[in-house]
């Protein structure tokens, strides 16, 4: 269960206390682990048939949250059997680090947080779906707004943006918006913000207005994005897959 | 006015269709007489005109019997006061805990702290400051009382216990291990002498779980793992014990009440590892499942699953609000849902089966629904590493903010969100833990949605003209909905007709459920907005 987001929708935020880890304690406490452990713990600390997960052991999850750097993992390590590990404190400490960062790892998003195979489609099928059933043309042309688009964007900014172009950071197409008082006075602008009662543009001269929304006032807005947030209801997966490959070629 | 005049005889025409509901009339005589039996502090009640537990009362209704403020006046509702709150902690910044009003006190909370506030000033009485050591600051949705104590978990999975005259500690007793990510943010619930404690926490593979513990003592009375017994049959919805009880299942909204049954419903969170399911194939028993238990053992008396095998952080924690209704001509206990993963329950309480489920939102990840009313995963929408399009997006078609329902309107309210993202699987190693993906952006529109409880179809829906934050629903006997908008407003509907009738802005989006309340003959509405909280009175 996630926070919700506000606005936009961004992949969800972390919700746990993360602990600091330094790379090169890290590097060092892999390199410990390589040695001494991950012949029956597992290169990544995720168990192996002989040995627990590590990740998952209570005193490793203590000592990461309480960053006791090894203050406990030592003399566990050094007494108990199978392990008599004298480790120094230093030593101990880049262990914990490096089990700490383990841990750290699979929170919120997993080993690598990127998507992979996104140009594993079929170019041929992206580019006939484009200029056919995706009808991408009548707003859209490879030679014209998209030419060197894959210069622009990687192959997973460039998917989101085929979905939703709505979405995310960076720079949105400009949004009309229209307000026609019970006078009939009409003003248009780019719309800023809006609510039931509350219309705020920003006019070419880079001022901002603000209307009310009154008895009899008509409020109209010229959404860019419409035939996207249609798309997204016909898109099959895909289609999706097929047209970021084929847009990917646009370099 | 020729608006209001009209929607006032839809109000009319509307009570007539539902049997359960009295005249206004009969209402506020009924009223008068109940409340005067009803005393300062009662628990699973709102007739006293106070809001005594989370959601007012047992049945997560949130629907008040007051019927000062209705439609007519509430263009007269106007602000008595604010309260700032300070804290320097980091879950310091927005209140989401539903206020209890007790004798004219409010008490609320955010991520370990809590606060006693003069319901008629909005001055501070005490506020307490935990010793955290640190957990989840996401959020905290408040208090229970009992008696003279007040009730709350914090980050770092504490029961804290304080006396509501001074806010000096009782006691406090640990509900979990903070090490295993596991935090504390629920409101409690008062049962008896049990304060049901739910739990929070789906960054790690970790079990799920409820308990009970002693009002008085502290002292845990039971736990619930929300897993089943290894070699039982609902085991078998897991691939083994190790990752069944590794598996996830949080409980973290609160849960309802019904006396006469003595059952305590409750949801549970997602299944975990979050997003990569391959490990774990089978339906995931008991994660994204309405559970019925018996709050004097935790023992389990039936259970529902809306959400199978969960592979998008889709829960099942929403409300499980308790109705009393007619199907078929007949009088029924009934729970209903509306779930995260955009589908809606209709189901009776007495045994766990679905009379109706249908979608109330756009949702793309269903094959069909099974006999039991249970929806059918479609594999081909769980997260690959390029990606697939699922709707509802993560942030889901509901989330953990309190619907309503109106027996005076028979309409279930809930703020809908029709979305849509992409999800990834990052993790496609052969033991993925912990989330393993997540989605990227997408697309929203969100409404408030009021559905015919039996049916689940949508009687009236508003469309915020803007995406963004949700808030929790209040509705009371004289046909108002109280809600927060997608920006920053307080905003009041005709129950009935979904008509806009008052707003107010709060200069940020209402961050928790609002309340309503009397004191000295005026009713009052309360909500919270970031750090503030907005006190509204009919004069």
């Amino acid at each position: 269960m996630g926070l919700l987001p506000l606005g936009i929708m961004l992949t969800a935020s972390a919700q746990f206390p993360r602990s600091i880890t330094t790379p090169a304690a890290v590097d060092h406490g892999a390199k410990i682990w390589a040695k001494d452990c991950a012949s029956c713990h597992g290169a990544d600390a995720k168990g192996t048939a002989t040995a627990p997960d590590m990740i998952r052991s209570t005193m490793v999850l203590h000592d990461r949250r309480e960053n006791l750097h090894g203050k406990e993992l030592a003399p566990y390590l050094k007494t108990m059997a199978p392990h008599h590990f004298n480790y120094s404190a230093n030593d101990a400490s880049d262990l914990s680090e490096f089990l700490s960062a383990q841990v750290n790892k699979i929170l919120r998003s997993g080993y690598n947080d990127k998507p992979q195979g996104l140009t594993s489609g079929d170019l041929e099928a992206g580019k006939a779906y484009f200029n056919g059933a995706g009808g991408c043309t009548k707003c859209h042309s490879v030679t014209g707004d998209l030419a060197g688009v894959a210069k622009r964007y990687s192959a997973a900014t460039l998917q989101q943006k085929i979905v939703f172009p709505q979405g995310g950071l960076g720079k949105k197409a400009p949004i009309e918006v229209t307000v026609k008082q019970p006078s009939g006075k009409s003003t248009t602008g780019t719309l800023v913000a809006m609510d039931d009662f509350t219309v705020t543009m920003k006019h070419q001269d880079g001022s901002v207005e603000s209307l009310n929304i009154i008895p009899g006032s008509k409020v109209t807005v010229k959404n860019p994005y419409e035939e996207h947030e249609a798309l997204v209801h016909r898109l099959t997966d895909d289609d999706m897959h097929n047209l970021t490959t084929y847009l990917d070629t646009l370099q | 006015m020729k608006r209001l005049c009209l929607s006032s005889l839809l109000l009319a025409s509307v009570s007539l269709l539902h049997a359960q509901a009295p005249a206004a009339k009969a209402t506020k005589v009924t009223h008068a007489a109940v409340k005067a039996a009803v005393p300062s502090g009662t628990i699973g009640t709102l007739d006293g005109g106070e809001w005594t537990t989370y959601n007012g009362d047992y049945t997560g209704r949130r629907y008040s019997p007051l019927t000062k403020l209705t439609p007519l006046n509430v263009k007269n509702l106007q602000l008595a006061w604010t309260m700032r709150i300070t804290a320097n902690t980091g879950g310091a910044k927005r209140i989401s805990a539903t206020p209890l009003s007790i004798n004219g006190v409010l008490y609320f909370t955010v991520p370990s702290h809590a606060w006693a506030v003069d319901a008629r000033t909005g001055k501070q009485l005490w506020q307490f400051d935990w010793p955290s050591k640190g957990g989840e600051v996401i959020g905290n949705r408040g208090g229970a009382v009992k008696g003279d104590t007040f009730y709350f978990e914090t980050e770092d999975c504490n029961l804290v216990a304080l006396d509501i005259k001074t806010g000096k500690e009782k006691w406090h007793s640990s509900i979990g291990n903070p090490d295993q990510f596991y935090f504390g943010s629920v409101a409690p619930v008062i049962v008896g002498n049990h304060v049901m404690v739910g739990m929070s926490g789906d960054d790690f593979d970790i079990p799920g779980y409820i308990e009970a513990h002693d009002a008085t003592t502290g002292a845990r009375e039971w736990r619930f793992y929300t897993h089943p017994e290894p070699g039982t049959p609902e085991a078998k919805t897991w691939p083994n014990d190790e990752a069944m009880t590794h598996g996830g299942g949080m409980t973290w909204v609160a849960g309802t009440y019904d006396p006469e049954l003595n059952l305590y419903y409750f949801g549970t969170g997602n299944a975990q590892p979050v997003i990569a399911g391959s490990k774990r194939p089978g339906d995931n028993l008991f994660t994204g499942t309405i559970c019925a238990i018996n709050p004097d053992t935790g023992k389990l008396v039936w259970y529902f699953q809306p959400n199978p095998h969960d592979t998008h952080d889709w829960d099942a924690v929403q409300t499980p609000v308790l109705i009393d209704g007619i199907i078929d001509g007949k009088p029924r206990k009934l729970l209903v849902q509306a779930s995260r993963n955009g589908w809606y329950f209709l189901i009776d309480r007495t045994n766990g089966k679905v009379i109706k489920s249908t979608p109330f939102s756009w949702q793309n990840w269903t094959l069909g629904v099974k006999d039991n009313g249970q929806p059918i995963v479609n594999p081909e929408k769980q997260a690959k590493p390029n990606g697939v399009i699922a709707m509802p997006a993560q942030g889901g078609a509901a989330n953990w903010f309190p619907p309503s329902y109106s027996p005076k309107t028979g309409l279930f309210y809930v703020l809908a969100s029709d979305s849509a993202s992409i999800y990834y699987l990052f993790d496609t190693s052969d033991k993925p833990e912990g989330w393993a993906g997540n989605d990227r952006f997408g697309m929203q529109k969100n409404y408030v949605r009021a559905l015919d409880y039996r049916t689940g179809k949508t009687k009236w829906e508003h469309l915020w003209p803007s995406s963004g934050a949700r808030s929790g629903i209040l509705t009371t006997a004289s046909n108002l909905l109280i809600t927060g908008d997608t920006t920053s407003n307080l905003v009041a509907f005709n129950a009935a007709t979904g008509q806009i009738l008052w707003h107010a802005g709060l200069g940020g989006p209402v961050t928790n459920g609002p309340i309503t309340f009397e004191l000295d003959g005026l009713q009052y509405v309360v909500a919270a907005a970031g750090d503030t909280l907005y006190s509204f009175v009919l004069r």
